[in-house]
This record gives structure tokens, C-alpha cells and sequence, in this order.
């Protein structure tokens, strides 16, 4: 934390290779989350891009409230969640009722079972866009309910009902398929 | 696959897909360039932008370019029609009652005047601070300049700031602290504020026939055009002593002029309002409703991280429960619908039991602080509005209650400003530390079955997964239902 602030005030001095170092530091974090609210590689790489530029082009006004890492996560998620309802919009228009899911291979089936790591991809594709957040942003970016519920201006019970729900509606999916 | 344990099963998959997760080196490349030009242009721009000056903007405009030149060529043309000879004897007359029809049905609206901040003492000086409205009711944009003030025991400090929409972002600007923040605009939100920002013209002018009578008082011509004078003058306790003098021009509809003043406590008068300008269906540069930040303020957050701000009305809570009322529609019968939502701080269980069994017309779900009746504001006459359930929302997991309030005795036709929420706490006879008390605005009156399903079921709509509204939740079914509780009530 107290990097990130001296990184940042370096950044407003002028710094340039600030603005490099902070990159290195969250880059893979920021990619990882992209690719999971997304699903998909190619969109998550110019979220990555979009947020990082962006945030290069605001860095000097900048109050940061919550730490730089928490800020970064919040705009790929925010900026995916864009994304998910503009695609959402074109599905309806086009009357498409499938689950968008990508048929590509992340290096995590490397790690779990391929056909697990599938699964577990394909059932959190089918809840909403918000219980997959919340889930993704604590589970895999190891955000506190509080500190989503203030990115999300919701409150930290609907954060909670939605991880909760969440997780409900993944155990149901999983077990349903273990069923078949 | 057998699951024993979801959430540890969810955070290893989580685990593996960031241990395996690398960008490239092109990316990077890209990225750092991008951000790094992205950055020395930023700082470029605010060592050389000066600080924004919106009648620049508009006096440069070339939209306004024209409408000056256009202007003064019609002025000409008119001119030449005086001189021909002819009668028009059949001239629009526009009188005060006119000017919410007009103002309705307005595509963009622009006024601009000083507002003043009240003395308690006659004779000491009254600051005042300058107050400017822009909005585009067609796009759902809008600028508003607005000041605030604080009082103690050194004097009034006056806080300004402005809302600026472009359609899809608020930006909220704080002069004072100079500080800017941002939230993104559902479509339903943009139309509902695009409605609340055109009925804040009227509160400004004091045009409401409920409130205030007026009768014309005199004639004036202004710069060789004739406006008719009107005074007004509040009816209730609450407004006596308001006085609002408009110029309205009988032939176009126009105003030259509003003044209005408030009551002292000394039973001298204060002035609240003095509007020198105020235009209908003008061009409005673009520009106007840019939300950029101004050059050197702190920003709270990017339009990145801005979010959709949930409706609200007004929200209380403590550690045990919170309530938060989210809408409220007066419909034509008196009888009001509002969307609230509660939670139980203290318990994790899911409110989805509360939400089984219930029936239209039936009693409420006992949510942990159940708004169980209403009380007019002002609340001259104790008249109570007892609630029925009439529908229920769920998005993302939480759940919103629509009940509709019927008045246990045959109401007056005077104006309502707001409502009272009267609440117990459930389960009944639990101890809560503090007592929650809220009131709303009444501003949302529903005229009809358009108003209805653009802005009830629009709003139920925004507090919904996937925008689903209750079939029987029509314009005519409330009234019916409305209808039926009212005779079960006389009886």
C-alpha cells in the first residue's frame, strides 16, 4: 500500500517508469480477472488495455479511496460489466437465448482437471453477471464484501446475497451435471 | 462432480487461472506506450487549459453564431410586417395557466438568474449567487448550476456545485471542495431525471395552481415587446408570505422576468429568486453537457469505476435494519404507490420466504422494518394511508416491495408535498436502538396510463433482474383494485 502510494506520487512528479512499475506489478492480476468476468481472452486483453490507459490519462487527478490494486480491479470489472451488457443487448436483439461461453482452453486445466476446469467455467458463465462478480472479485481478486458493496454502491448485504445465491446456484449446476 | 466444499472448489479454479494467466510481451509493449502518451498528453492538456467558461463556449458556437444572425433577420422581417399594413386580429393570448403546458412539451429549456440567500435582520444585505439551468429533454441530458449554504454563528458559507449529464454519465461537480465525481445513468434513470429536472423549473418559478393563486396585476413593455404582469401568492400555512411576480409575454409565451420572495421572521420579505432569462426549444451546444472534469480537480472517481446508482427517495438505517425507500408515484385517486426495500442488518437469511403467499390487494411482507401506512406531509389533517401489497421485484438477489397506500378517509384536493413512512419493526416487539424516520417527495403524479408504464412500471422495471414487471401490474387493474379497497373501506 505504501508502495503503490509512492509509485503514484512518483507517477504525478512525472515519473514515467512509474507508471511501467505499476503495470508489471498488477498486469497479470488485472488480465486473470478480466478473463474470468469475460470468458474471453482476446476482449480481457483490451479491457487490460482500456483500464490501464485510462487510468495513465487520470493518474495525476487522482483521490485514491481504496488501495491502487482495489481501484484497478473495480474498473476491469466495471468495464467488462459494460461490455457484458452491450453484448447482452445485441443477444436480445438478435433473439439469441444460448449462454455465451468460449470455447477456448485457459492454462488453469492445466492445473485442475481439464474436464473439471471446463465445468466450473461453463456453470459460472450461467449466473448473472453480478453473482459472478462478486465471486470473482473476492475468490479470485480476495476482495472484502465492504470493499465491493462501496465499488458496487450497493450494500454489503446485497453483496453478501449475491455471493451466497451464487455459490447456491454453482453447487446446483455442478451437482445437476454430476447427476447426468 | 461431486462438490463438498463449493467455495473451496471455486477458489482453487480462481487460483489456477491467475497462477496460469501471463500477458505478452506485445501486449505489454502497447499498453505501456498507450499509457505512457496517454499520460504526457493529460499532463500537457492541464498545464495549458484555463478554466472552463460556458458563455464562451456559447457566444463562439457556431450554433449560436447562426442563432444570433437568425435572430436579428427575423427581428428585420418582423419589422417589415408591422410597417405592411395588414391586422392580425387573431393573436395567441397566453395567460400564467398556460406555462406548464408550454414548459411540457419543450424540447430543451435554459434559464438562468441569482439565487439569494436569506437575512434574519432588515436592511443587511443579502448575498446572493448565481444559478444556471440547461436541459435537453429530448437526450436526457442536463446541466444544472446550483448553490447550497450552511449557517453558524460566523455567517452563511455558500457551496456551489453542478450536475452535469451528457445521457449516459452524471458527472457531479463540487466547486467548493473542487472535487468531481461520477455515475452512470440507467435508461430508465435518464427519463426519470430528465422529469424531475423539468419539474424543478416550475418549483424555481412558483407555477403551481395547487400551491400558489395568481392574478395579473398589470402590463409592462420590456426592450419594445409586452408583457403581461403576474403576481402570485401562496395558499397553505406553509406558504404564506411567498410571493412570486412574473413578465409574460401574451403574445409568445414568454418570460422577461421572475422575482421571488419568502417571508421573514420579522414579517419583512426576503428575496429567494430573481430569473432574468429563461428560454424553450433553443439550440444547446454540445458542449454544455460535456462531463469532463474541470483542469485541477480531484477526481472521486472515472467514469470507469462509475456505477449505476440504485434508485432512491431517501434511505435510514442502524446496525439492526436499514430501509430505504426507493420511488414513490401519487396516482390520480389519491392513492400512492412506492417501492421500498429493507434488510435485517443482524440476520443472513434469505428474504425469500417473506415474498411466498402474498396477495394482491393482501397484507404486506413483514420485512424487518414493514412501512405498514403513510401520513400526508403537510400533515395539517391526520389522515393515514394504510398499505396493501400490490407486487414484489427481485434483482440480483434482493428484494423490493411495491405497496400501494389507500386513504382511510376521503382526502381534501390540497396539494401534498411528501409522505411520512410510518414502520414496525418485525419480527413485532424487537428492540431497536434508534427510531428510523424518513419522508419522501411527492413529486411523481401520475396523470395517466402512459405516465404509468413509463414511469411505475419503468421503475419496477430498473429494480428487476432482466427488467421483468408483474403482468397485473397495469394502470387500470391499480385503479380497479384501488377502487375495491376504497368501497370495502366505506363499508
Amino acid at each position: 500500500m505504501l508502495e503503490d502510494r509512492l509509485l503514484v506520487w512518483k507517477l504525478k512528479r512525472g515519473e514515467t517508469g512509474a507508471l511501467q512499475t505499476i503495470y508489471e506489478k498488477y498486469k497479470n492480476d488485472l488480465l486473470a480477472l478480466a478473463i474470468a468476468l469475460s470468458n474471453d481472452r482476446s476482449t480481457a486483453e483490451d479491457v487490460v488495455h482500456d483500464v490501464f490507459v485510462s487510468f495513465a490519462e487520470f493518474a495525476d487527478r487522482l483521490r485514491l479511496r481504496v488501495s491502487l490494486r482495489s481501484y484497478l480491479l473495480t474498473c476491469v470489472a466495471n468495464r467488462v460489466r459494460n461490455l457484458s451488457k452491450t453484448k447482452h443487448r445485441q443477444l436480445l436483439q438478435l433473439t439469441k437465448t444460448e449462454t455465451i461461453t468460449s470455447d477456448e482452453h485457459t492454462p488453469a486445466e492445466s492445473a485442475m482437471s481439464a474436464e473439471n476446469a471446463r465445468r466450473i467455467r461453463t456453470a459460472l458463465a450461467r449466473l448473472s453477471y453480478e453473482q459472478r462478480e462478486v465471486i470473482i472479485l473476492h475468490l479470485m481478486s480476495d476482495m472484502r464484501f465492504r470493499a465491493i458493496a462501496e465499488t458496487q454502491s450497493v450494500s454489503i448485504g446485497t453483496v453478501q446475497s449475491r455471493y451466497r445465491y451464487g455459490l447456491d446456484k454453482l453447487r446446483t449446476l455442478l451437482d445437476s451435471e454430476a447427476e447426468e | 462432480m461431486k462438490i463438498d466444499n463449493i467455495e473451496k472448489l471455486i477458489k482453487d479454479f480462481c487460483a489456477a487461472v491467475k497462477t496460469d494467466v501471463k500477458t505478452t510481451i506485445e501486449r505489454d509493449t502497447q499498453i505501456i506506450n498507450d499509457a505512457t502518451t496517454a499520460h504526457e498528453k493529460s499532463k500537457k492538456k492541464q498545464s495549458a487549459e484555463p478554466a472552463p467558461n460556458i458563455w464562451r463556449i456559447i457566444v463562439k458556437h457556431r450554433i449560436t453564431k447562426f442563432a444570433v444572425a437568425a435572430g436579428i433577420i427575423i427581428a428585420v422581417l418582423v419589422g417589415i410586417n408591422q410597417f405592411d399594413g395588414s391586422i392580425d386580429l387573431v393573436k395567441q393570448a397566453y395567460g400564467i395557466t398556460d406555462v406548464p403546458e408550454l414548459f411540457q412539451a419543450a424540447r430543451t429549456i435554459h434559464m438562468k438568474g441569482r439565487m439569494y440567500f436569506p437575512v434574519s435582520e432588515p436592511g443587511k444585505e443579502q448575498s446572493s449567487v448565481e444559478v444556471e439551468y440547461w436541459l435537453d429533454t429530448q437526450n436526457g441530458r442536463w446541466r444544472l448550476t446550483y448553490p447550497g449554504y450552511s449557517g453558524d454563528n460566523e455567517g452563511i458559507k455558500i457551496h456551489v456545485s453542478e450536475n452535469i449529464s451528457d445521457g449516459q454519465y452524471e458527472m457531479h461537480v463540487n466547486h467548493t471542495n473542487k472535487t468531481v465525481s461520477f455515475s452512470k445513468l440507467s435508461p430508465f434513470q435518464k427519463k426519470l431525471f430528465t422529469h424531475k429536472n423539468r419539474y424543478t423549473f416550475f418549483q424555481l418559478m412558483y407555477i403551481n395552481f395547487d400551491l400558489f393563486d395568481y392574478i395579473k396585476v398589470g402590463r409592462e413593455v420590456i426592450e419594445g415587446a409586452t408583457f403581461d404582469i403576474w403576481e402570485g401568492f401562496g395558499k397553505d400555512s406553509l406558504r404564506s408570505g411567498m410571493k412570486v411576480k412574473t413578465w409574460l409575454s401574451p403574445t409568445t409565451g414568454d418570460f422577461a422576468r421572475i422575482r421571488t420572495w419568502g417571508l421573514r421572521e420579522d414579517g419583512g420579505m426576503n428575496k429567494q429568486m430573481k430569473i432574468d432569462l429563461v428560454q424553450r426549444d433553443i439550440e444547446i451546444p454540445d458542449e454544455i453537457f460535456l462531463t469532463e472534469a474541470p483542469a485541477a480537480y480531484v477526481l472521486e472517481n472515472t467514469k470507469d469505476t462509475a456505477t449505476e446508482r440504485e434508485l432512491s427517495n431517501g434511505s435510514v438505517g442502524n446496525d439492526s435494519v436499514s430501509l430505504n425507500c426507493h420511488i414513490v408515484f401519487t396516482m390520480p385517486d389519491g392513492s400512492v404507490i412506492m417501492g421500498y426495500s429493507s434488510e435485517d442488518r443482524q440476520s443472513d437469511q434469505p428474504q425469500t420466504m417473506l415474498f411466498e403467499d402474498l396477495k394482491i390487494g393482501g397484507p404486506l411482507p413483514q420485512l424487518a422494518a414493514e412501512v405498514y401506512a403513510i401520513k400526508r406531509i403537510p400533515t395539517d389533517e391526520d389522515i393515514t394511508y394504510r398499505g396493501y401489497h400490490l407486487a414484489y421485484t427481485q434483482k440480483a438477489g434482493k428484494f423490493y416491495e411495491w405497496s400501494i397506500y389507500i386513504p382511510e378517509q376521503k382526502t381534501a384536493p390540497e396539494a401534498v408535498l411528501g409522505y411520512q413512512l410510518v414502520h414496525r419493526y418485525n419480527p413485532q416487539g424487537r428492540e431497536i436502538n434508534a427510531e428510523l424516520s424518513i419522508a419522501v417527495a411527492a413529486e411523481l403524479k401520475i396523470q395517466d396510463a402512459q405516465d404509468f408504464a413509463v414511469f411505475v412500471r419503468g421503475a419496477m422495471a430498473d429494480l428487476s433482474d432482466n427488467g421483468y414487471v408483474p403482468e397485473h401490474v397495469t394502470y387500470e387493474n391499480v385503479l380497479d383494485l384501488t377502487g375495491k379497497i376504497k368501497s370495502s373501506i366505506t363499508q
